[in-house]
Formats: structure tokens, C-alpha cells, sequence
């Protein structure tokens, strides 16, 4: 009650039979009731399994939708377009989807089905243009490394640990990138075979080749050998936990005994653009020039952080010589 | 699909049961009628109401069924006769407060007011209140605003049912699943089919609905309601006479009086017979020959009428002047039945059929004027509240809202 009610002039009216009857409206038990109770019944049922089947449809329609539009699904074209952002190229394409110029009733759905089946693309877009011009957009996986399976054949490890063949890639980037090592593959959901539980591994080749693609061409392979399975964030600033790159240097750098360089999991990102950085060439061979010995001896790169100055700590880059162990072959921190 | 435009005029009469199934709008649409024998009622009292319960079901249903709407209408809307329903006139006075004693609004509110308080016999309910007039130091007037005077008063006929009556006839619905939205009087609904605006309008006219187990009435004078009323004599007591004074079954009665009975009695029926039987029976012994005499027939069913009319004169008053009678209901389909009334009430009389342009295809006939009525107060009183909701700004209907929480 928000308000006083006002009182009326004359006196407060008696009420009529709406307000003195009670009315309970329900289903009685005679004959005709309880059929119409049962047809209430069935009539609720129906509505609800109407309701329910029209969620179903809306749902199912949304999906399709939210799939690239989808509603269209046999078509017909004269001509294809393709547009990539990778190096996959027409007459691959036309081959491997089996289809030629004019071909009617083409199913758009098992196209892109198709054509996501293959682990170089990662998503795919098939639709029509205007003057029957059959249009498919890819995206594509960019390689960050190189794998050799068992049986000696090389994949390309995409940027999110995808392998996928090497066939159509570029052949010239190809070339540059190294091989990973010391991986676990496995098969995920897609049916895609993938490395495993090597995040760390896939974040530093992926930094490597937006940022620094010319150190990568000096690169013969990427080991995780020293990288647990399960890598957690407790690890990183753990001393063993490390990335060891395996140089192959030009003769020209004057580097031809460098063995490996050791990135830490921790500071990778700092470490690269220490390496990457002008004054790192110039510092090796001024190194050389003043211990001209250790020029032929065999050697790896690390780096340490000097904390002379605990304010301030600075990250240093050592050319660190290598000793042969005695009667092992191995060889040792000298 | 629930159908929310869609309602159930249910007129349970002694003798027969009418559904009349209506869509409501700007106007009137019967969607489907069906009609059905009654059990269980009898002069307008409920004598087994288990019995008349499942008649009244399934007359309803056979309604929705023939109109493929089974199970979709809840709204219902019922008659009421008989004895239970009684009308008394009520009056609400208030003295003027002005000091020069011209009327204002607060007055007649305060006599609306007053009239509106006045209570009814105990077990009773009020079913409809119809406005008469205003009357201003003993003169009649239709709005006294403005005018001069000391003692204003606000006439009313109040229309109450027994409360247990009303009651147990709610319930027949409601235990089908549909919700009573109104109840209207038979004698209303009656003379809302069959009195539309016409030359008639401002004359002293009377409106008698003659069912089987009842017959109601109601009086209009200027225009206004002056009486309503129920006398427990109907068709049913015809039928009842019949049999009695032609020593015949019920169901031959009822064939006797549909089929050969007269309400005024001729010199010609005193020789004339009829027979109830195709096939005459051969006796040596005795009459078989299923030849009933004309004369009583007509000369019982003469008295039966006859009463009837009188009675309904001596409750409106011997003095009472009528200028118009309507004759309906299913009994008004007596031959010369206008003629004894006409003599009875001194006044010109008629037969009437419902005469409204919706009720023309399925419902032309004396005895769906209650249905037919009910569907028109419906309308009415439908279209006057979307007026009066139209009328009223949004916070009046705010306020008025708040007011009811």
C-alpha cells in the first residue's frame, strides 16, 4: 500500500459478487473435465516440444551462421578466387579439392571441410560473389621451425606447434628455419599430429621469427632438451632450465667454433635482443683478437647477468671455451 | 492455443442449456452455438447439481468441439434467473451543502455514495446496479448538476442472487477451467437482444422472457430500468396442464403444445380435434383412436398464459401504465400468445426475435435472446471501459493502480 486509500463521500460501497465469490477455476471430475484436463496436458507438452524443437532449429541455424554463412550450401560457379595470407597457391588448390572452372551444385560446407582438414590452413572461407565467382579465403599457418620424423621425412612445426608438410611452403624461408629437437608429437582433437607441452619452445621460436629472422638464418636447430614436459612458471628461474641453439655460423662472421648458444627460459627475450644487438659481433671479436688461442678451440655462447652492482644488474653475454673430458670425448666448461 | 477474445455465453435454462460461443472486438462475431437438454434444474433451482454439472460440460464441450476449439476458451460468462434473483429499488439522498443550494458534484457524489452503501438482505448478493434517475425535492431528472435545490436523491435498482445459488452456479464453470467474467440477469440480457434503439425507445415498454421452468421480466420507463423481476411459472407448466387435463404422457404434452396448442380458445376448437398418433387404433369398446379435443387443449393452455400474465401485471402494479410488450424466450413461440397479452396489459405486444445483425444467422430465435443479450452487455460494457481507460490520463491509471495494491 503506497497511498492512503481515499475514503468515499457517502460511505464505503458494498461490493458486488466479484469480490464476495471466490473463484477457483480448476478441473473438476466429471467426464468432460478430465478429457479436457488431459487435453490441457498434452497441449502443454506440445508447446513445450515445440518450444524445445524451435531452440533446437535456432540453435543449429546461429551455428551454421556464426560458420561463415552457411546458409548457402550447393552452389555453382564459373570461376575461383582464391585469397591467402600464406603460400599455398591455385593449382594446389585446385588439385587438392578435385574441382574445375563451371562445375555446378559444388557443396560449400565439405569444401571448407576439406580444406581445414589440411594442417597448412588454420581456418577457411568458402562463399559466392556476384557473378558466380566461387571465392576462398584462407588462413594460413606460418612455419617457425622444421622437424625430422623418424623415418627421415621434415614437416614444418606452424606457430602454434601444428606440423604440417613441407611441400607447400615457401622454399626459400624453408631453408632458414631451424630443426627442433628433443620434442614430443602428438595427435590433438583435429586429428592434427603437434608438439606437446612445449609452450616455452613455441613462444621463443615465435619471438624469434617476428623479431629477429637474421639471427634465425645462423641456426641449424633448437633443442628443448633441457626443458621439462610440463614446464611451471616455479621452473623458469631454475639455472637448468634452458634453450640450447646449435649455431651454424658463415665463416665470415668468424665464429666457426661456436657450438651452442644458451638461452635461459626465464630471460630468452632479453638474451635475443643482446644478441641481436650491433656491438655483440664487435665484443666477440674483440674477444678474439685478445685471447687469439681460444680461436680454435671449441666454444658455446652464455649469458650471465652480473650482479656486481645489486642496484643495477647487467646482462652479459660470455664466449665460454669448451675442454675436452678425459677419455670421454665430451666436452666440458674449461 | 489459448483463445484470451474468445468467451462462452452459457445460458442454463430449465429446459435447455445454449453455449453460444463469441469473439469479441469492436463488434460481435458467434463463432458457434450449441444447445443441449438440461438435467438437474428445475424452476431456476439447482436440485442435482453433480447431474447438471456434466450436462453443462459437455454441452460446452460439444461447442468447443464443433468449432475446432476444444480446450481453448477459459472466459465464461453466465445467466441468472429464478427465484434466487431479486430486485429492489434503492435510494441515496444527501442535502446540498452550497449555501445557495445549487447542485454540485460533490452532492451527487455524496448521493452516488450513499446509494452505493446501502446493503442487502443477508445471503444475498448484488449482482448488477442499474441507474435509474436523479430526483431533485421529489422531481425526476436525469442530471440534477446546477440545478436548485435542498434534497437530492439517487435512485437505483439493485439486483442481488443468494449467495450459495451464485456460488454453486460459478463453480460449474470454474470446474472446467473457465473463469466467470460476468454474470447478467436472463431479464436484462433478454431485453438487451431484443429492445434496440427504435421508435420504441421512449415509451413505457415491458419485456417478458417465457422460458420452460421460469419467466422474467423488466419494466423500462422514460428509457430507464423502473422493475425487474421472476415469476417461477414457464413453458414446463404448460406442458404439465397439457398432461393432466388430456391424460397424457409429458413428452405427448410437450408434442401437443408445439405442434396444435393455441393460447386463445376459438369457437371452431370446441368440434376440432387432433391427433398425436399417425396410425388410428380401431375399438369396439373404447376411444382408442389417439383423438384429442382442441378446445381444452387451447382452453388450458388459454388459463396457463393467462395466469402468467396476470401475475407479472400484478407485480409491476394494476395502475402501472405500459405502452409497449415484448414477448420472448422459447414459450413466446405460442400462436396468439401476443393476443392474451395484449388484453392482459392493455398495450400493444409483439413476438421478438433477437434482432441485432450478428445474432441474424445462427441465433434467430425467441429463445436464444438471453445468450444473444449477454454477448451485446458484454460488448457494451467492454467498449465502455476501453472508452473510460482512454479517457483517463496515465496517472490517473497510475494513481488508480497504486490505490489497488
Amino acid at each position: 500500500m503506497f497511498f492512503r486509500k481515499r475514503k468515499s463521500r457517502g460511505g464505503e460501497a458494498v461490493p458486488d459478487w466479484r469480490k464476495v465469490i471466490r473463484q477457483d477455476v480448476k478441473m473438476g471430475d466429471t467426464s468432460v473435465a478430465e478429457g479436457r484436463r488431459r487435453w490441457e496436458y498434452f497441449r502443454v507438452f506440445f508447446v513445450l516440444l515445440s518450444a524445445f524443437t524451435m531452440f533446437i532449429v535456432i540453435a543449429l541455424v546461429a551455428e551454421r551462421l556464426a560458420n561463415g554463412g552457411e546458409e548457402e550450401e550447393r552452389l555453382s560457379f564459373a570461376r575461383l578466387k582464391l585469397m591467402t595470407n600464406g603460400a599455398i597457391e591455385e593449382n594446389w588448390l585446385r588439385g587438392f579439392l578435385n574441382i574445375r572452372e563451371a562445375r555446378s551444385n559444388v557443396n560449400v560446407i565439405s569444401l571448407r571441410k576439406k580444406l581445414e582438414s589440411y594442417p597448412q590452413i588454420r581456418k577457411a572461407r568458402v562463399v559466392r560473389e556476384g557473378g558466380n565467382v566461387l571465392r576462398i579465403e584462407l588462413q594460413e599457418r606460418a612455419a617457425i621451425a622444421r622437424f625430422r620424423a623418424e623415418d627421415g621425412r621434415i614437416f614444418n612445426v606452424g606457430d602454434d606447434g601444428i606440423l604440417f608438410p613441407a611441400e607447400t611452403y615457401f622454399a626459400t624461408i624453408q631453408d632458414t628455419l631451424p630443426f627442433v629437437l628433443d620434442v614430443e608429437i602428438a595427435q590433438d582433437k583435429n586429428g592434427f599430429e603437434s608438439i606437446v607441452n612445449a609452450d616455452l619452445l613455441l613462444d621463443f621460436l615465435n619471438v624469434v621469427r617476428r623479431n629477429y629472422p637474421k639471427i634465425r638464418c645462423n641456426w641449424e636447430s633448437v633443442s628443448a632438451k633441457d626443458l621439462p614436459h610440463k614446464l611451471l612458471p616455479m621452473h623458469f628461474a631454475q639455472p637448468w632450465a634452458v634453450l640450447r641453439v646449435k649455431p651454424s655460423f658463415p665463416p665470415e662472421l668468424g665464429l666457426p667454433r661456436v657450438r651452442e648458444i644458451v638461452f635461459s627460459a626465464q630471460n630468452f627475450r632479453k638474451e635475443l635482443a643482446l644478441l641481436a644487438s650491433a656491438d655483440s659481433m664487435k665484443k666477440i671479436r674483440e674477444h678474439y683478437e685478445r685471447f687469439p688461442a681460444e680461436r680454435e678451440k671449441i666454444s658455446k655462447i652464455v649469458f650471465i647477468t652480473n650482479r656486481k652492482n645489486t642496484r643495477r644488474p647487467v646482462l652479459e653475454m660470455r664466449i665460454i671455451p669448451l675442454q675436452e673430458t678425459r677419455g670421454s670425448g665430451r666436452m666440458r666448461d674449461s | 492455443m489459448v483463445q484470451k477474445n474468445i468467451v462462452a455465453l452459457v445460458d442454463i435454462g430449465s429446459a435447455e442449456t445454449k453455449v453460444l460461443l463469441v469473439r469479441l472486438a469492436s463488434q460481435v462475431e458467434i463463432i458457434g452455438v450449441h444447445t443441449a437438454p438440461t438435467e438437474g434444474l428445475s424452476k431456476g433451482e439447482i436440485t442435482d447439481i453433480r447431474r447438471l454439472m456434466e450436462r453443462v460440460h459437455a454441452t460446452i464441450s460439444e461447442a468447443e468441439k464443433a468449432c475446432e476449439l476444444s480446450g481453448s476458451v477459459h472466459r465464461a460468462c453466465l445467466s441468472l434467473s429464478g427465484m434466487s434473483l431479486v430486485g429492489q429499488q434503492v435510494k441515496g439522498t444527501t442535502c446540498c451543502e452550497s449555501e445557495n443550494e445549487v447542485v454540485g458534484e460533490k452532492d451527487i457524489e455524496m448521493a452516488r455514495g450513499n446509494a452505493y452503501s446501502k446493503r442487502v438482505a443477508n445471503g444475498k448478493v448484488i449482482v448488477h446496479r442499474i441507474k435509474q434517475s436523479f430526483t431533485l425535492d421529489g422531481k425526476f431528472m436525469d442530471n440534477p448538476e446546477g440545478r436548485v435545490g435542498r434534497e437530492l436523491a439517487y435512485n437505483m435498482w439493485v439486483m442481488a442472487a443468494d449467495k450459495t445459488y451464485l456460488t454453486e452456479l460459478i463453480q460449474i464453470p470454474n470446474q472446467y477451467g473457465m473463469r466467470v467474467e460476468e454474470v447478467f440477469a436472463a431479464s436484462l440480457a433478454s431485453a438487451a437482444a431484443v429492445e434496440t434503439r427504435s421508435a420504441t425507445t421512449d415509451k413505457n415498454r415491458l419485456v417478458i422472457d417465457i422460458g420452460a421452468g421460469t419467466t422474467d421480466y423488466i419494466l423500462y420507463q422514460d428509457g430507464m430500468v423502473r422493475m425487474t423481476g421472476v415469476i417461477p411459472v414457464g413453458g414446463r407448466h404448460l406442458t404439465n396442464d397439457i398432461s393432466c387435463a388430456l391424460c397424457i404422457s409429458e413428452a405427448d404434452a410437450e408434442t401437443a403444445k408445439i405442434k396444435h396448442a393455441r393460447a386463445i380458445v376459438e369457437d371452431a376448437d370446441v368440434e376440432s380435434t387432433f391427433g398425436l398418433s399417425e396410425e388410428p387404433v380401431d375399438s369396439m369398446l373404447y376411444d382408442l383412436s389417439n383423438r384429442h379435443s382442441t378446445f381444452k387443449l387451447n382452453f388450458v393452455t388459454h388459463l396457463r398464459v393467462k395466469e402468467i400474465f396476470e401475475l407479472i401485471r400484478e407485480k409491476i402494479g394494476k395502475d402501472t401504465p405500459v405502452g409497449f410488450v415484448r414477448l420472448t424466450g422459447g414459450t413466446a413461440h405460442l400462436p396468439e400468445i401476443e393476443r392474451v397479452a395484449a388484453e392482459i396489459f392493455g398495450a400493444e405486444t409483439s413476438v421478438s426475435f433477437p434482432e441485432h445483425a450478428f445474432a441474424k444467422k445462427l441465433c434467430a430465435d425467441p429463445k436464444f435472446s438471453t445468450v444473444v443479450g449477454m454477448a451485446e452487455l458484454l460488448l457494451r460494457r467492454r467498449l465502455g471501459a476501453l472508452r473510460a481507460r482512454a479517457e483517463q490520463s496515465f496517472w490517473t491509471r497510475l494513481k488508480k493502480t497504486l490505490f489497488n495494491l
